[in-house]
């Protein structure tokens, strides 16, 4: 398992190429795609994780992904590091911890909006201005719908949330007669 | 005492002749007459003696018990009383030289031991006396005391049921002030319980509802409601 901190590490020396490459928004893209594969294939993860198999074999694997993935030779290289460093288990994290990275450094914010439909594009915009006047940096939506809220929004703004789901407002309910 | 029975001993064997003589003489008065004086002139002392019935005063020849006497004159004379009597005077000098003052001695220890005992039995009695005296005023005043120990124990009985029913008095509100409270808790808890199941099924039941009845434009509102929510939050500077 490797630490939140290790992942930051991996992902600033990621970024600091990126920005002297000028290519951090891509190389974040490809190590995503990366990411997802890894996450998305048990069978992957085990070959690429698992010792049993040599470190020659592993990376012949991880040669064979890049070229199907069409990996950039920065991003290629710095998966053979992770499988070098034993750290291949930490690529999601560390594709998480990059993707922040790079959104601080061009002044953009994620945001999770959860719905229990889908949301009007009109009310998105006039949400996604009223988040960004907030917080003071462009938003990036990322949307999902819940229908366990019953109703309304959640949205989740860096460390801030926003809950006005009708699911929140039924447990307030019950735990304020429940208190009574 | 040793002294006294050697004394009463010498005495018995110096009298056997005395009683001999005494036996012999009563013989011959009875028998066959007296013949004249003894061996030793004892002439008109026999007369005498035969007045009297004594027949042999010296003479050691003399006819009784189994000793035979060589005068004939002297066929059946007792043994010469005249020796009898010197012989009871000894015996008198030896028993008052021996057995006067031993006897004298018992007698007098004999009346110390029964004064003794007549003083104790005295001192016994007046002590039984004194005693019995005690007792039937004992039992004279037995009447009193016995109201009186009845009047004490009926006083403490009663002070013992006072304490004791205060006591029990105390413990029972204690007790039911204790159901009071339990009761009091348990009804609270039930009311609690019923309460949460109550808003339990209340909270479920709109949860369902609100499933099966929220429609499209109920949602576009209650989004429309959140998005001016934040716009608000927003201009005001400040997250939800």
């Amino acid at each position: 398992m490797i630490t939140g901190s290790i992942a930051r590490r991996y992902a600033k020396a990621l970024l600091e190429i990126g920005i002297q490459q000028q290519t951090y928004d891509a190389l974040g893209k490809e190590l995503d795609r990366a990411a997802d594969t890894l996450r998305s294939s048990p069978e992957l993860r085990n070959a690429l994780e698992n010792p049993v198999f040599s470190l020659e074999k592993r990376k012949l694997i991880m040669d064979e992904l890049a070229r199907r993935l069409a990996l950039s030779k920065t991003v290629r290289n710095f998966i053979m590091l992770l499988l070098d460093k034993g750290r291949i288990a930490a690529l999601p994290d560390i594709a998480r911890a990059h993707r922040t990275l790079v959104d601080e450094h061009a002044g953009r914010v994620r945001a999770t909006v959860i719905s229990a439909r889908p949301l009007d594009p009109m009310l998105e915009t006039r949400l996604k201005t009223a988040l960004e006047k907030s917080s003071g940096k462009v938003v990036i939506f990322e949307k999902r719908e819940d229908p366990t809220i019953l109703g309304g929004l959640i949205t989740q703004l860096g460390d801030t949330l926003y809950d006005g789901s009708v699911r929140t407002q039924l447990q307030e309910l019950r735990e304020e007669l429940l208190s009574e | 005492m040793r002294k006294l029975l050697g004394a009463v001993a010498v005495a018995a064997l110096l009298a056997g002749p005395v009683l001999a003589q005494e036996g012999v003489a009563q013989e011959t008065k009875e028998g066959t007459e007296s013949p004249e004086g003894g061996a030793l002139g004892a002439g008109p002392d026999v007369h005498e003696s035969e007045s009297r019935g004594i027949v042999n005063w010296w003479s050691w020849d003399y006819d009784t018990n189994g000793h035979h006497a060589k005068d004939p004159a002297h066929k059946g004379w007792p043994a010469p009383f005249g020796f009898a009597l010197i012989n009871f005077a000894i015996f008198l000098g030896i028993m008052s030289r021996l057995a006067w003052k031993p006897l004298k001695q018992y007698m007098g220890d004999r009346h110390d031991e029964i004064a003794k005992n007549l003083d104790e039995a005295a001192k016994l009695r007046a002590a039984a006396e004194a005693t019995l005296a005690q007792y039937q005023e004992k039992i004279a005043g037995i009447d009193r005391e016995i109201e009186t120990l009845l009047a004490q124990i009926r006083k403490e009985a009663e002070t013992d049921k006072a304490r004791i029913m205060a006591a029990a008095e105390a413990d029972a509100k204690r007790l039911k002030a204790d159901a009071e409270r339990q009761i009091a808790a348990e009804i609270e808890a039930a009311r609690r319980e019923l309460r949460r199941g109550v808003i339990e099924a209340a909270v479920a039941a709109a949860e369902a509802s609100l499933k099966k009845n929220i429609a499209a434009d109920d949602q576009r509102k209650m989004a429309e409601k959140y998005v001016h929510d934040v716009e608000l939050r927003a201009k005001a500077g400040r997250p939800s």
